[in-house]
């Protein structure tokens, strides 16, 4: 057994599991342009790390998966940098109030049942409603893919034509629409707030968000979100650190050297699945977690008691 | 441009990192075993334990004599400070559970373990027990409840005792063991060891001796083991605690620069 000691935890974990996982999820964000850290986060709260410690790390590590991917997708002309940084004004503002937030609910002792209850109703939203859609679009599979537009064709998706009729309407060439930046700021800012308190990208809402309420190609979606998480989960990281000093810079090192491998074979494998085929496939992996974490609230714990954060004895 | 801008990276993170070890200096511990007492000579296989990067848990090898006390048993125990701390405790609200009580709670002992040559109610009185403070019952005795947020269930100083004894039991950082692994050879001499579980906090820690004969106390001596963090355990530690803006700084450039460099890698080895 190969164990290594996590500084800020402060406990002893196996480093051969820790690497494991973080392959495995870095893959995942690859594949699916998401952060991964909405399964890191549970995985790491599973084998006894603390949820405050695993959020924040988490983020940590989700800046190294994500730069690699979108640095990436970025090669291959996949992100669209005006839309990016609208929604990274919202993902910083929304960040650091979330920071806040964190601190706040830590005080009050619920962080832990507050952070799961909203995984377990963003999960069950995003992954049913993917779901949903994307056995419709296989069921009716044709010889085009159901959400790329073909070139210079402008999208218009049914909600966001709602967008249309907002101030700051913007044209984003690469996504090949007109919209709104309210809307991307607004999600933006949810995202980060998220990013907080559950140590996620946000990629499983932003790239639903993107493709169905935006409107932006499948493809061009999950690039720009890899830059938007990439940068919102530095400031988060930032913002943990100073905030809450629970940033364990050891624990997301060795998560880190799984998943940035991991990360690079996700990114090829994403270019022989469909759109559809990818968004299945999440919102299987999304709704397995939310009925995990579902009975983690319902069913009787093993034990009442529990260390409150920030005191003497906590493991 | 492209390829410098990790390489740049790489150095801002080696800069920021050394700066923020720099301002960390890691102060030794006084070691201040206290001298055994005459009666009976102990030794150590060592007196502080560093949690490092590759820190899994511990165990200290003890052996001494009894010298002439004509002592028929003898009980090793080992514990940390009591200390004061924050409990959570879980309540049913509809379907779910969520945490509706918080207790601090005074004089819990962040490790206790005992070792004895025989079972202690063989070779001590209930008396001499909670004289000694041997047991779990004695810790029990010994905390004081004060509830900050919710409202007492009744019996809630019970259940947050349960539920530390498990949470500390699990983690090994409570155990009782009078099974026989202190072994009195030829009538004098002895020999056993403690474990130090992964989860055993660094500070100091107290070893007392108990010599007992017919079930009376005839010496006893102590000793005293450090738990200390070092390298770059204390290094990481001890940034995110006082330089916290450069730590998370640091925290994001290798994030990035790991990241970016991989990247390259991929690219270059053709991935």
């Amino acid at each position: 057994m190969f164990n290594i000691y996590l500084p800020i935890a402060d406990m002893s974990i196996n480093f051969f599991l820790v690497i494991g996982i973080g392959g495995m999820v870095g893959f995942l964000s690859g594949l699916f342009g998401v952060g991964g850290g909405f399964l890191l986060t549970p995985l790491m709260m599973m084998i006894g790390i603390p949820p405050a410690v695993a959020a924040a790390s988490d983020s940590n590590q989700i800046v190294a998966s994500s730069a690699s991917g979108a640095f990436g997708h970025y090669r291959l002309g996949n992100v669209d940098m005006k839309m990016g940084l609208i929604i990274l004004a919202g993902g910083v503002t929304g960040g650091t109030v979330g920071v806040h937030l964190v601190h706040y609910l830590r005080a009050m002792g619920n962080f832990e049942f507050v952070m799961k209850m909203v995984y377990v109703v963003m999960l069950g939203t995003i992954g049913g409603s993917m779901f949903v859609e994307s056995l419709r679009a296989i069921r009716k599979s044709t010889a085009t893919d159901s959400v790329e537009m073909g070139e210079g064709e402008m999208n218009q998706p049914g909600l966001s034509r709602i967008f249309n009729k907002l101030p700051l309407q913007m044209n984003f060439t690469k996504s090949h629409l007109r919209t709104s930046a309210i809307f991307p700021f607004f999600i933006g800012f949810m995202v980060g707030v998220l990013a907080a308190l559950l140590g996620v990208g946000g990629g499983f809402i932003m790239v639903p968000a993107m493709i169905y309420v935006i409107g932006m190609p499948t493809i061009t979606a999950i690039g720009t979100d890899l830059f938007q998480i990439v940068m919102t989960s530095a400031n988060v990281t930032l913002q943990q650190a100073i905030t809450n000093h629970t940033v364990d810079i050891g624990l997301a090192l060795t998560l880190l050297m799984g998943s940035v491998v991991g990360a690079q074979f996700g990114v090829r494998a994403s270019k022989y699945l469909r759109g559809e085929q990818i968004r299945i496939l999440l919102s299987i992996i999304v709704l397995a977690m939310m009925f995990k974490l579902f009975l983690d609230l319902v069913l009787t714990p093993d034990n009442v008691v529990s260390f409150a954060a920030g005191a003497g004895g906590g493991h | 441009m492209r390829r410098t801008l990790p390489i740049l990276l790489a150095i801002l993170c080696t800069v920021c990192l050394t700066h923020s070890l720099g301002a960390s200096e890691i102060e030794a511990p006084s070691e201040t075993a206290k001298p055994p007492d005459s009666t009976l000579v102990t030794e150590s296989s060592k007196s502080v334990i560093e949690v490092g990067l590759r820190y899994n848990g511990d165990r200290i090898d003890f052996s001494g004599t009894l010298a002439e006390t004509g002592a028929d048993a003898l009980i090793a125990k080992l514990t940390s400070p009591a200390e004061t701390v924050k409990i959570n405790v879980k309540g049913r609200v509809g379907p779910f559970w969520m945490n509706t009580r918080q207790y601090e709670v005074e004089n819990v002992p962040s490790m206790y373990q005992i070792q004895a040559s025989a079972p202690l109610s063989e070779i001590t009185t209930p008396e001499l027990a909670e004289e000694l403070k041997l047991g779990f019952d004695t810790i029990k005795d010994q905390m004081k409840y004060h509830i900050l947020k919710g409202t007492d269930q009744g019996n809630d100083a019970e259940t947050i005792f349960q539920g530390l004894m498990k949470i500390k039991v699990e983690s090994e950082l409570y155990a009782i063991d009078d099974t026989g692994r202190i072994e009195i050879k030829d009538g004098k001499n002895f020999d056993y060891y403690f474990d130090f579980p992964p989860d055993a906090k660094p500070g100091h820690y107290n070893v007392e001796y108990f010599l007992i004969k017919d079930k009376k106390l005839v010496g006893k001596a102590s000793d005293t083991i450090h738990i200390k963090k070092v390298g770059m355990v204390a290094y990481i530690a001890k940034a995110a605690e006082e330089s916290p803006v450069i730590y998370g700084i640091c925290a994001v450039l290798i994030a990035l620069g790991t990241g970016l460099i991989v990247g390259f890698f991929f690219k270059d080895s053709g991935h």
